[in-house]
């Protein structure tokens, strides 16, 4: 068996070689170490929606006419036949209602874009909260904010190639945004649409954005992306045996390779099921786009929810000078304000890196608690985006809890000053009392639930002292002392592993790795508080 | 424990967590862990049993997909179990291969870690040395420094090459000169009559107390001509309080503002007859009709753009004059 296979791939293997000298090259890659961790899997998940949206989008590619030019709607859905409409809207409702299984492509399209985005900002999260953006891998951060940045765009042209009244509504916003630009503003509007809106151009040209020119860019920075990580090799948390220097974990191939396929059918299958199960996007309920109609309480994918609740928010704040006129109410939410926020995500390790002084290579990752400063900042944002992202919904919101959608409004402004600083203050304050724990835990050792009567009657629990396989985290290496410079943050307190006390998700583990006679050995020499 | 250095200079270490177990060191993922059936897990049956496991995923996994090709073509896609039947069949089908190659991984094969050295991430001085050397070099032979002829031609003739962009870009649209007075036009012309959707013009009597109606310039309801919808409103007598100027702009009671947004362009004609407010669903926008339309609330900074109202000599509305002012959003060349 063993010789059979090795016969067949060394025949192929020598083809191959012969041309491109690839057996070294194979074999290292086979060979290659990754890091086990859940919260790895995630930026995985992000790269199989984006094949999901390949596969699925050419199918949806092969039905769909991106033409602003007016039909009468004749296919099989009743209550549209007869009206009106673009070639656009009309072929996605071909292709909902008359092309076999062309629902559950869009559907399962639909869905995919939501997953795509959704993986990329918690991804992003992981990488943030854990420090895994320090040098040497700014350059992938920067990638993967244009991804994120280049993901959203790609969702709001793809969700606005049907055509219909929710989408006509978001492209008119668009259309507004871009207009408030000063100075060139009208003409750079101007020329994206082919003229005032809607123009006739705009669906045709969004089209060619949503499946060349957009997908292209990802495609290449995808590819750079992952093209870094590999030469980089994946950071790691800390652990025993696990360093700077190296890589704990499994091989590409085969456990790797296996457990990643595995997990790309997973994925897809997922997908597949909500693109069957939950509908997604009914365009035929929206009806065609109309300039004079819009409807109550639509929101957009949720993705765009914040720039909506950030232009609600927004005071009615107009400045008039010198014959031009400056529509602060859109350009501050709608251009300013997403501008600093990707600004800042972007430039975010270079500033940490400029504040902490820190020139030192990273490979090993941090524990969130173990830089409050940046888990604090990280939670700061991020409350600031979620209430913008909430405020994109404020009608929901009132209509839900039936209070005055005024107030609600009146409440995010006041939210998205107060909450984010508060935010801060509490974040940093769980750090550092997590800190405190695990101090706790290393110089008193881990409860052990044995209580001793002393020969006074004194009771006492039995701590046993952490065990050096126990520790994860030592701030202080001896080994590398310049990598500390610098770096900020309550360095006396040492952290010990989450494993040692367990969590609050994970119960304390049987500790494996030590061998039975020294785990006995460990066991004689209890300390007691 | 085996260690060798390949040929790309990576050493490797290998080792099963049973043999060494001091340079593991990863009981998040303990040989124990990997089934809840423990130290049985290990052995020939268990083996046939693990193998049977991972095969009957994927023989699902096949029922699964021909089970889709059944429903493909032998359920009516109009059936409304349609899609979600073809949607269960693929997750299963995708899900049984995506299972079955983790089970495959976790319980068959062996547990494995391995650890790599990083390389160092730099390059030695005398490398980065020697290539800015190289570059220099090669940058001193084409004489880029020393020759200012060729260098400020050739970065003419780069900037000259760009230059053909303008026109290709500028050509995307209308012509930029245009823009400002096409925004600023009014869609209603002095006597254009207030029509429906459906292209009725519209006499006094048609609209009840507190009613709205959108009405389009002689009946265009194209939406290319997205400016144009405005919304016709009833008030009481006494209602309004017009504008000074605008006293004339009223008849019977009747007011037209343009329907289309101050702040970002949704038509916020959602009308309350109680309080007269006019609310845009898009950001909430708050307009007071019986007050010229002023924003009351919201991001709106403008009031809606009143449309003048006058009768024609056959008693349906028409418009007393165009607009007065640029409709819909703010630009830079408005005013």
């Amino acid at each position: 068996m063993t010789t059979m296979t090795g016969k067949a791939i060394g025949g192929g293997a020598r083809y191959v070689d012969e041309r491109l000298t690839s057996a070294n090259f194979i074999r290292r890659s086979m060979n290659k170490v990754f890091p086990d961790h859940w919260s790895f899997m995630i930026g995985e998940i992000a790269l199989y929606s984006f094949i999901i949206l390949l596969l699925t989008g050419v199918y949806l590619m092969l039905f769909f006419d991106a033409t602003a030019r007016e039909v009468i709607y004749n296919g099989s859905y009743v209550p549209l036949k007869g009206v009106p409409m673009s070639e656009a809207y009309s072929s996605t409702l071909h292709i909902s209602f008359d092309v076999r299984g062309g629902l559950i492509m869009r559907q399962i399209h639909h869905w995919a874009a939501l997953l795509f985005v959704s993986s990329i900002v918690v991804h992003m999260m992981r990488v943030f909260f854990t420090g895994a953006f320090r040098k040497p891998r700014e350059i992938n951060w920067l990638i993967g904010v244009g991804l994120m940045v280049l993901g959203l765009l790609e969702g709001f042209a793809g969700y606005s190639l049907p055509d219909d009244l929710l989408s006509g509504t978001g492209l008119r916003i668009a259309y507004s945004v871009g207009q408030s630009v000063p100075v060139v503003g009208t003409w750079s509007t101007f020329l994206l649409f082919g003229g005032n809106f809607p123009g006739e151009s705009i669906i045709g040209r969004l089209y060619v954005v949503h499946i060349l020119l957009v997908p292209g860019i990802l495609l290449a920075l995808i590819t750079a992306h992952m093209m870094i990580l590999w030469y980089q090799k994946h950071t790691q948390f800390r652990g025993p045996g696990r360093t700077e220097e190296n890589v704990v974990g499994s091989r590409m191939y085969p456990s790797y390779a296996a457990k990643g396929g595995g997990f790309f059918f997973l994925v897809f299958g997922v997908v597949a099921a909500l693109g069957g199960l939950a509908q997604i996007n009914p365009v035929w309920m929206y009806g065609p786009f109309n300039p004079s109609q819009v409807s109550a309480g639509a929101q957009p994918d949720w993705y765009i929810g914040f720039l909506e609740g950030s232009l609600r928010l927004s005071p009615g704040w107009e400045i008039r000078a010198f014959g031009h006129t400056i529509p602060l109410n859109i350009l501050i939410p709608g251009v300013v304000l997403p501008g600093i926020m990707f600004g800042l995500l972007a430039l975010y390790p270079f500033l940490e890196a400029a504040f902490t002084k820190d020139k030192a290579q990273h490979h090993l990752l941090d524990r969130p608690r173990d830089k409050p400063v940046r888990t604090s900042l990280g939670v700061m944002s991020l409350t600031f985006y979620f209430v913008l992202w909430i405020m994109g919904a404020n009608d929901i919101a009132a209509h839900l809890f039936r209070i005055s959608l005024n107030l609600t409004t009146y409440m995010g402004q006041v939210a998205l000053f107060l909450l984010p600083p508060l935010m801060y203050a509490i974040t940093y304050r769980i750090c550092i009392g997590l800190q405190r724990s695990d101090h706790e835990v290393l110089v008193h050792g881990v409860e052990t639930g044995t209580i001793h009567r002393l020969p006074s009657g004194e009771y006492i629990e039995v701590h046993a002292p952490v065990q050096e396989s126990q520790l994860v985290l030592s701030p202080v290496e001896p080994d590398h002392p310049e990598r500390i410079e610098g770096e900020r943050g309550p360095r006396a307190l040492v952290s010990a592993a989450g494993r040692a006390v367990g969590s609050f998700f994970v119960a304390k583990k049987k500790d494996t790795s030590v061998p039975a006679d020294q785990r006995e050995r460990d066991d004689d020499t209890l300390t007691k508080r | 424990m085996s260690t060798h250095d390949s040929a790309g200079g990576e050493s490797l270490t290998g080792n099963t967590s049973a043999s060494a177990p001091g340079d593991t060191g990863r009981p998040a993922n303990p040989p124990s862990a990997k089934s809840p059936t423990g130290p049985e897990d290990v052995g020939p049956r268990a083996d046939k049993r693990s193998e049977r496991l991972v095969a009957t995923c994927f023989g699902v996994s096949s029922l699964a997909a021909i089970a889709f090709l059944v429903v493909f073509w032998a359920l009516p896609k109009t059936d409304v179990a349609y899609t979600p039947l073809l949607g269960v069949c693929l997750a299963v089908s995708l899900f049984g291969v995506g299972v079955g190659a983790i089970l495959w991984a976790k319980k068959i094969m062996p547990d494995e870690e391995a650890v790599q050295e990083r390389h160092p991430m730099y390059s030695t001085p005398e490398d980065a040395a020697k290539t800015a050397a190289v570059f220099a070099e090669g940058t001193e032979k084409t004489g880029f420094a020393r020759r200012r002829l060729l260098r400020y031609s050739f970065l003419g003739a780069m900037g000259t090459l760009a230059l053909p962009i303008v026109p290709i870009i500028s050509d995307l649209g209308v012509h930029p000169r245009g823009n400002a007075r096409q925004l600023k036009t009014s869609p209603w012309k002095k006597g254009d009559r207030l029509t429906t959707e459906e292209g009725a013009p519209v006499r006094i009597g048609d609209l009840e107390y507190g009613g709205i109606l959108t009405v389009f310039p002689n009946g265009n309801t194209s939406p290319s001509n997205s400016l144009a919808p405005t919304v016709l409103i009833r008030l009481r007598a006494g209602e309004n309080q017009p504008r000074p100027g605008r006293e004339t702009w009223e008849v019977d009671g009747h007011v037209a503002y343009s329907a289309i947004c101050t702040h970002a362009g949704c038509p916020a004609k959602l009308y309350e007859q109680q309080t007269h407010h006019m609310l845009c669903p898009c950001h909430q926008s708050t307009f007071l009709v019986t007050e010229h339309c002023r924003p009351i609330f919201g991001p709106a900074a403008r009031p809606l753009p009143q449309l003048p109202l006058a009768l024609d000599n056959e008693g349906f509305f028409v418009a007393g004059a165009a607009y007065q002012e640029p409709l819909g959003p703010s630009f830079w060349e408005r005013s």
